[in-house]
């Protein structure tokens, strides 16, 4: 007999007892739904990070470490060991280094006429949108970021970040406008593109920049000349190694750590790089887990469906006997029911993706989590299914085939 | 030339059912030889071990010693797969209860021997046409099983039996489940092609009126034949 018959068979046979199939679909829909959404939330997760990180694969940081003091450690940040001056030298004396920020930041309440809104206040350099990949929204006012010489002059002088924009003007024009900080009035020069809420990282819109001298002495009040963090961009991708070795020998030099003698490092150079890995390694570990969860209804779809087979096989025991006794041979038989079983999830499959996608959707409108279908998810999708229905019609559809004949012809 | 006018040869079948633990002889040892073109009536009182013989005639069973040759082989000791290729080309059944598939056309029916047998659907399909036309239903190819009489449905069945031209039919109680008009219908129709077409008929029954259109009857009891006329 051949196959396509033996499908036309199993098709009609499923199409007898339509409800009853349906209902059976439902478990395979769910499991294979559950299994696609998930993935589709990792997905999603993925596609943030790599986006939240574009354009700075060759960025790396500087974050103050601990400093010990025989055997007491302050932990990590609890000293400012970084300065102001460690961030100009690594701008003068490495040459694998392109561009330098250093970060002052503080949280403070910001006035525009009646209106106040809380934020993070961050003082930074001149390059900084070059490093952090920020760019000056042209639609919200003709605005500019700081220069080199407004930053060397200390001028009260800021950039509003998307959310506060919207918060502080609505849509009015702010570039020109005199907001308040912490009481002290700074214009406004302009407006930068938002770069969107992300799940997981915060509102990175919720930002006003300054310059990093105004902000230290306006409105940290600063003794000294410690800073919160170097943003950095090294030439190239591959320069990044050399960069990396180039910071951390000069800043050993610069506060007197020898290596050699086993002191530690009083900061940590991060690598934005190894930063996207680490991230992409939990949230696909996170996914991971939560797949196999999702699969665990699948499980239970799949002894639905075995659970049916076995019905219909009983059912239809005289029919098998009358099959046989005509000329099936145990092999056709065993076909036919495997065919019925792999039919019913792979519909359930395909129906599984419908309802994923619909999941999906309610995801990101109820709970703002962005999901993306992955590209291969039908393929995975038909995969799974027909390995389910093979799985668990196998032993329903061997039982079939191992019928006695003359006991199956007499079934009544 | 003897292997040529004998088409069925059985040679000390013997068959035992266990039922707990104890084994039932219900066939002991029986010889016989049915020509090509006979028409015989197994006929004998339930527990005679008919139905037995007819299941290993139909090849539905081995028997458990003894020798059974079928159109010149051997098919005592073939494997269950053998023995359905066997039973596709070589045996017709009609069976009391009809057997038909249900929910599926007569049309349907008469084609299935046939694509078990691996022959093309197109052709299959035209075959069973011509099967239907000869026991007068062509006009019901499109009904489902259910949608016709018992008399009917006896008629598909023999068109289903005659699907892949086996030079034997096997029928089990034939008119068990007619009345005595479809019955003597049914049975003419039998005789025909035993007459007209060659071929061999064995049915099995317990009525002598049926009995009556095989040209020999073998009567048994207590898993031996005990006479025939």
């Amino acid at each position: 007999m051949n196959i396509t018959t033996t499908i036309s068979f199993s098709v009609r046979a499923l199409m007898k007892n339509k409800f009853r199939s349906f209902l059976t679909l439902l478990g395979i829909i769910f499991g294979v739904g559950a299994v696609i959404m998930v993935m589709s939330l990792g997905y999603g997760a993925q596609l943030n990070i790599e986006e939240r990180f574009a354009g700075m694969s060759n960025n790396l940081s500087v974050m103050p470490g601990s400093r010990s003091v025989g055997r007491v450690s302050t932990g990590a940040g609890g000293v400012n060991t970084l300065t102001l001056e460690d961030a100009l030298a690594i701008a003068d004396e490495c040459p694998n280094i392109s561009y330098v920020s250093p970060l002052v930041s503080t949280r403070s309440m910001v006035i525009y006429k009646s209106t106040n809104w809380p934020t993070t206040v961050q003082g930074v350099g001149s390059d900084f949108p070059v490093i952090g990949d920020w760019q000056i929204d042209a639609a919200k006012g003709d605005g500019r970021f700081f220069s080199e010489d407004e930053v060397h002059a200390g001028l009260k002088i800021c950039v509003l970040g998307a959310e506060v924009y919207s918060q502080l003007f609505g849509g009015a024009d702010a570039v020109g406008e005199i907001i308040r900080i912490n009481r002290q009035p700074f214009t406004v020069i302009g407006v930068l593109a938002a770069k969107g809420q992300i799940g997981g990282f915060g509102n990175r819109d919720d930002v006003i920049m300054m310059p990093y001298t105004t902000a230290m002495s306006r409105l940290l009040g600063k003794v000294d000349s410690s800073i919160n963090q170097i943003q950095l961009s090294a030439t190239s991708t591959d320069a990044l190694n050399a960069a990396i070795a180039e910071v951390t020998e000069l800043l050993r030099r610069r506060h007197h750590i020898e290596a050699s003698d086993g002191s530690a490092d009083d900061f940590t150079v991060r690598n934005v790089a190894e930063v996207v890995s680490l991230a992409q390694s939990s949230t696909e570990t996170m996914t991971s887990l939560l797949v196999a969860i999702a699969a665990v209804s699948l499980l239970v779809g799949g002894i639905g469906i075995m659970n049916i087979m076995f019905a219909s096989v009983t059912e239809r025991t005289r029919e098998i006997g009358i099959r046989r006794a005509i000329g099936a041979k145990p092999r056709d038989i065993r076909l036919q029911f495997l065919i019925e079983a792999v039919t019913l999830c792979l519909i359930g499959g395909l129906l599984g993706i419908l309802a994923a996608v619909g999941g999906a959707a309610i995801l990101e409108s109820v709970f703002k989590s962005r999901t993306a279908i992955p590209p291969n998810a039908i393929l995975i999708a038909f995969g799974i299914s027909t390995g389910v229905g093979t799985f668990f019609g196998y032993y329903p559809a061997f039982k079939a085939s191992k019928l006695n004949v003359i006991e199956a012809l007499r079934y009544e | 030339m003897q292997a040529e006018t004998e088409l069925i040869r059985l040679d000390k079948i013997t068959k035992n059912y266990r039922i707990g633990h104890e084994w039932f002889p219900a066939l002991n040892g029986i010889s016989h030889v049915i020509e090509r073109g006979e028409f015989v009536a197994i006929m004998g009182p339930s527990g005679s071990g008919k139905s037995t013989l007819m299941s290993i005639l139909g090849c539905l069973d081995g028997p458990t010693a003894g020798d059974y040759f079928l159109n010149g082989k051997k098919v005592s000791d073939l494997s269950e797969n053998q023995r359905t290729e066997i039973r596709n080309r070589e045996i017709g059944f009609v069976f009391q209860a009809f057997n038909l598939i249900p929910r599926t056309t007569t049309l349907e029916n008469i084609e299935l021997p046939m694509l078990y047998g691996n022959v093309r659907k197109k052709i299959a399909r035209a075959k069973a046409l011509e099967k239907l036309e000869l026991v007068g239903l062509a006009d019901k190819k499109n009904n489902r099983t259910n949608q016709i009489s018992g008399g009917e449905m006896q008629r598909v069945a023999i068109a289903r039996a005659l699907a892949n031209d086996p030079p034997l039919i096997l029928a089990d109680e034939p008119t068990g489940n007619l009345d005595t008009k479809r019955s003597n219908e049914i049975m003419d129709f039998i005789r025909m092609l035993n007459r007209e077409k060659g071929i061999t008929v064995i049915i099995v029954t317990h009525e002598p009126d049926i009995g009556g259109y095989a040209q020999r009857r073998i009567h048994m009891r207590d898993g031996l034949i005990e006479r025939e006329n």
